[in-house]
């Protein structure tokens, strides 16, 4: 009995994990969602910023971390287009591109929210840290066209920024090192408040950051994402997905349990022999 | 000169923009402006690289042995290339969307969603109290997944106070502490490479 504990069929551990993750997203429970105060410091930043401020968001979204950071990106720019935040968008990932049109595909028309006067897609520039470097140093160098090759100059959004430090807010969405990048190369020298929206197995790395008042705002993974749904008030895929996300992590909680329950009882048999 | 021109080229290019950090001199300011944003067209270049080896590469196993994996690998590659290339809309053109959003997209999330399962078992098999370090990590690792998820607050309302704590105190602390490690450590490391003491990169022994 103990045994079989102790070593369960791999295929088992996946059928209930599978089991535990669709079943919610069937029929959702509700569970509570606990607001952190990272994400509760975001939202109330975001939420503070005075209207026709401009804010650039870098992104490096890519399919591999799509769920945790597409419905953060979603939220937070929603929140940016209702108080009517100006937007400037550019991709440090080589995927990041499409996610950037997708979003203003989805939400421009709702906001009313016009390229060049409202908002900006900036091209996807290669170099990881040098890119953001770069963005830090001097952003009108850097950048002569949006991404469907239209010069900047003469767009109305654009006129406005001379440097990086016109922007009231940085936002990084990323579940890599850009959140490092960021923080060295435009908060640090600039001053300019910056958010890191990361996926969760980066929240160790990037916490002390928030700790430190280095971060104005953080968003970890799917629940950050969810978190400032409920706080903006409008639900939506995070949210949707937290019941299945909480679940999940029920049952590695319980497999670790059972596995050390077993674990121990087995050595104080051997003990007793 | 094979060896000591990317010695030189790098000492300068290194000295440059390090003193642009600490001076406020226009010339360095303005060339050390320059290098980085020839570095970003550098990068964008070396993509090229990266995909022409990626060609070498697979051509050499599908001519050995017919791998189809790496006949999938160099035929999507040319059909997205082509794709950007030919139609001027590049990434806004409807073909490269489509494959985009329902080929590659949901291709990517699958490939990282098996991680759940694998991790799922990874943690049954890893996580067990064999030593009073071992004993730590699980439960500071049981106690954080508890104050992250909503059922954790269920069964306990303080599950997230405790995570919060454990996030912000000791993780920080130790966080802190390995940051200025390797900080201090990739600034030797990048003093060496400026002036010319680290050949590595250089094929160097």
């Amino acid at each position: 009995m103990l045994n079989t504990f102790m070593n369960l069929d791999r295929r088992v551990i996946y059928v209930v994990l599978l089991v535990v993750l669709f079943i919610p997203l069937y029929k959702p429970i509700g569970l509570p969602l606990p607001i952190t105060r990272e994400s509760k410091a975001t939202y109330e930043f975001i939420d503070k910023l005075p209207a026709d401020s401009v804010v650039l968001m870098i992104n490096s979204t890519g399919p591999s971390v799509e769920a945790e950071l597409y419905p953060q990106t979603l939220t937070m720019a929603r929140h940016l287009m209702s108080k009517n935040i100006k937007i400037v968008i550019c991709s440090l990932a080589v995927e990041a591109p499409r996610y950037n049109t997708k979003l203003f595909e989805r939400w421009a028309a709702e906001y009313k929210y016009e390229s060049g006067r409202d908002y900006v897609i900036l091209p996807y520039k290669a170099g990881g840290e040098t890119a953001m470097a770069a963005i830090g140093r001097d952003i009108v160098s850097l950048y002569t066209t949006d991404d469907n090759n239209k010069p900047l100059a003469g767009m109305p959004l654009w006129s406005r920024i001379k440097s990086v430090k016109d922007f009231t807010c940085v936002i990084d969405i990323g579940g890599g090192e850009s959140q490092r990048w960021m923080l060295g190369h435009i908060q640090a020298p600039h001053k300019v408040p910056s958010i890191a929206a990361i996926t969760a197995v980066i929240l160790a790395v990037t916490q002390p950051y928030f700790s430190s008042g280095q971060l104005v705002g953080m968003l970890s993974g799917l629940n950050g994402a969810a978190e400032y749904e409920l706080q903006s008030k409008t639900p939506g895929p995070a949210a949707a997905g937290m019941d299945a996300q909480s679940l999940g992590h029920m049952w590695i909680v319980v497999l670790v349990l059972i596995g050390n329950i077993a674990y121990i009882a087995s050595r104080s048999q051997t003990k007793k022999k | 000169m094979r060896r000591d021109l990317p010695v030189w080229l790098g000492f300068i290019g290194g000295m440059v923009v390090t003193l642009e950090t600490f001076f406020d001199v226009q010339i360095i300011k303005e060339m050390s402006n320059s290098f980085l944003q020839w570095r970003v067209v550098m990068a964008a270049i070396a993509l090229f690289l990266g995909g022409g080896n990626m060609i070498r590469i697979h051509s050499k196993h599908i001519q050995r042995k017919k791998a189809v994996n790496s006949m999938i690998l160099i035929s999507s590659m040319f059909i997205l290339f082509f794709l950007g290339v030919l139609d001027s809309r590049g990434i806004k053109s409807p073909t490269y969307k489509f494959i985009f959003d329902n080929m590659y997209t949901p291709l990517g999330a699958t490939v990282f969603s098996m991680n759940a399962f694998y991790i799922a078992s990874a943690c049954y098999r890893a996580f067990r109290v064999r030593n009073g370090q071992a004993a730590v990590l699980l439960f500071s690792g049981v106690l954080v997944i508890m104050g992250t998820v909503g059922i954790g607050a269920v069964i306990w309302g303080q599950f997230p106070v405790i995570s919060q704590w454990i996030l912000k105190i000791p993780n920080s602390a130790a966080m802190r502490g390995m940051s200025m490690g390797a900080a201090l450590g990739m600034v030797g490391v990048s003093l060496r490479v400026v002036l010319g003491l680290e050949r590595g990169h250089l094929g160097a022994q």
